[in-house]
């Protein structure tokens, strides 16, 4: 008897969600649904269309609060467009709604009506990266002193943990300009941008959050250490792209990038940290 | 677990019932102006993680006594409550220790689809079963008492076995937890399913309510008739506030909360809509019955 109850409850709210989830109420789903719920008054669909519309609407405004400067460059009526069909095709899955649009910026690249501003994908990616930092965990910053007692030879296998408010975005378009121009509410249109790409690094300081923009030996070093790579392993592209490992290591001290920090083990070519 | 909770002492339980929920816009104004109100609720979910919202939260409470009003338990899943997030809420509780933690009676997920509302249960055995199991995970990880809301709801079940304030009842006996009466959600409810507020309100065990919350909501019309949606986003009805002087004369002194969270005002609107609720839970205790005085 409980097992027969238990299946129906779990049925129930399948059915529920599959008659919610859609752009419009499912009628099928909603007749699955007679007889298990009252029925008066207003009508049984109409009903169930205001939680349809709730957490249409609610999704929705958490994903346009995320993306400010994606909503900025389209305007207001292509965003919600672009934002109403995400909604329905990429549903929350998790249930922290301030999380939810990670997948935004590749659905915004692949939205065929923004085709033509081929940047787009990239500024929600600076813009979701923005997002998870905001919300990322407090850490606390290593300082440039704490590995100053570390034995020279050592500094060789030594790699840097990242905060995890830290992302990197590297642009194929100056995204550097776009930021500037979407703040000071300038018409991108108008605006004539640079033909380079960007490297950019996003970071919370002292709970401001910052936007950056790196050279090529700042961004190879960074996302070295991002991915567990030691100083030895990257020092030979960053001297190739003619960086200088001292003034790097300064800046990104300075700027509290780090949170710890690990000795590798044997041959530091192998990134065998994890 | 329930008695145990409330005969220990909380720190940080307010001297004045009526709060306000706390909401981003007023981050700074709140720390600046600190209005008399008695503490803040806030919903958990957007303090998981760091930064700046959990600094704000850091600064109110050093002023405050805090309530955590938790949306995302999806208490009434048949799915086991998320540890994640359970987890992430008892980071929040250990760190702020609030003198109430809360969630609701309804559903939010199920298998990968989470829906951010409130979603409605059939008031059956079953869903009885599902929440004590959910509640009492909870109550341990936590380790303490938490309040379940009374939804609002658009849909009601023909399957049901009992009546919600019934199942309300059940359910916090049941598991030990605590009610949170939210006499907005009670009001818009009778109108959508025709039944008479104050009844459901005298049926709620007075012993069993550890918090009340107030609100506005919105009439909708559809073409055969209209609903009442609870939308958080205007004065509390007068309706709603005479169920809740009815409520204060029934229950006492209980910590009360006005929610206001879209088309928010002035702080200074919602501090005096608080004052409100200050006055009438007073009033109440010159010249009613304090019955569910916890204290």
């Amino acid at each position: 008897m409980v097992g027969y109850l238990r299946v129906r409850l779990t049925e129930l709210q399948t059915r529920f969600s599959q008659a919610i989830r859609g752009a419009e109420i499912a009628e099928a789903e909603v007749d699955a649904l007679r007889g298990v719920m009252a029925e008066g008054g207003v009508a049984l669909e109409n009903r169930l269309d205001v939680y349809r519309n709730n957490v249409l609407v609610g999704c929705a405004k958490a994903v346009v609060g995320a993306f400010p400067m994606v909503e900025s460059l389209v305007g207001e009526e292509f965003m919600r467009a672009a934002v109403d069909h995400y909604v329905v095709e990429h549903p929350p899955t998790e249930l922290n709604l301030n999380l939810y649009g990670s997948s935004f910026p590749e659905f915004i690249g692949s939205y065929p009506p923004a085709a033509e501003v081929d940047y787009l994908a990239d500024v929600a990616c600076l813009e979701w990266a923005w997002q998870e930092g905001f919300y990322a965990p407090d850490e606390a910053v290593l300082d440039i002193s704490e590995i100053a007692t570390l034995d020279p030879d050592a500094l060789a296998n030594l790699s840097l943990r990242t905060g995890s408010s830290i992302a990197l975005i590297r642009s194929a378009h100056p995204l550097d300009e776009i930021v500037d121009a979407c703040r000071s509410d300038q018409d991108i249109g108008e605006l004539a941008l640079s033909q380079r790409g960007a490297d950019m690094l996003i970071l919370r300081q002292d709970y401001r959050l910052q936007m950056h923009r790196l050279t090529a030996p700042e961004y190879t070093f960074l996302a070295g250490m991002m991915r567990g790579a030691s100083i030895a392993a990257v020092f030979d592209e960053i001297v190739d792209l003619g960086g200088e490992l001292g003034p790097l290591m300064q800046k990104f001290f300075g700027l509290g990038c780090f949170v710890g920090y690990a000795l590798m083990v044997g041959n530091p070519q192998q990134e065998d940290i994890s | 677990m329930g008695s145990d909770s409330r005969s220990r002492p909380i720190a940080g339980r307010p001297l004045r019932s009526a709060g306000i929920g706390l909401r981003a816009a007023h981050y700074e104004d709140v720390v600046e102006q600190r209005p008399g109100v008695g503490w803040l609720e806030v919903h958990p979910e957007n303090y998981f993680g760091g930064g700046l919202p959990r600094r704000h939260l850091h600064q109110a409470r050093e002023h405050y006594p805090l309530s955590l009003h938790a949306v995302g338990l999806s208490l009434g899943s048949t799915e086991a409550v998320d540890a994640a997030h359970l987890g992430q809420l008892k980071e929040l509780v250990d760190l702020f220790d609030p003198f109430l933690v809360s969630d609701h009676v309804s559903w939010s997920a199920s298998g990968n689809a989470h829906f951010p509302d409130l979603l409605p249960l059939p008031y059956t055995g079953e869903t009885l079963e599902r929440l004590i199991a959910n509640l009492d995970r909870v109550q341990n990880v936590l380790q303490r008492q938490i309040l379940v809301e009374n939804p609002s709801t658009y849909v009601s079940y023909a399957i049901d076995e009992m009546v919600e304030s019934e199942f309300m009842n059940e359910v916090a006996c049941a598991s030990g937890c605590g009610i949170l009466l939210d006499v907005n959600n009670v009001f818009v409810q009778s109108y959508n399913h025709s039944f008479d507020p104050f009844e459901y309100v005298a049926r709620i065990r007075p012993d069993l309510v550890g918090e009340i919350h107030l609100a506005g909501h919105t009439e909708r019309s559809f073409d055969d008739a209209t609903l009442l949606i609870d939308t958080h986003n205007r004065h509390v009805g007068p309706e709603v506030w005479a169920l809740y002087e009815f409520a204060c004369e029934r229950f006492g002194e209980v910590p009360s909360l006005v929610e206001w969270d879209s088309d928010i005002p002035d702080l200074g609107v919602l501090v005096a809509e608080s004052d409100k609720a200050q006055e009438i839970v007073e009033r109440s205790l010159v010249g009613g019955v304090s019955a569910g005085a916890a204290d």
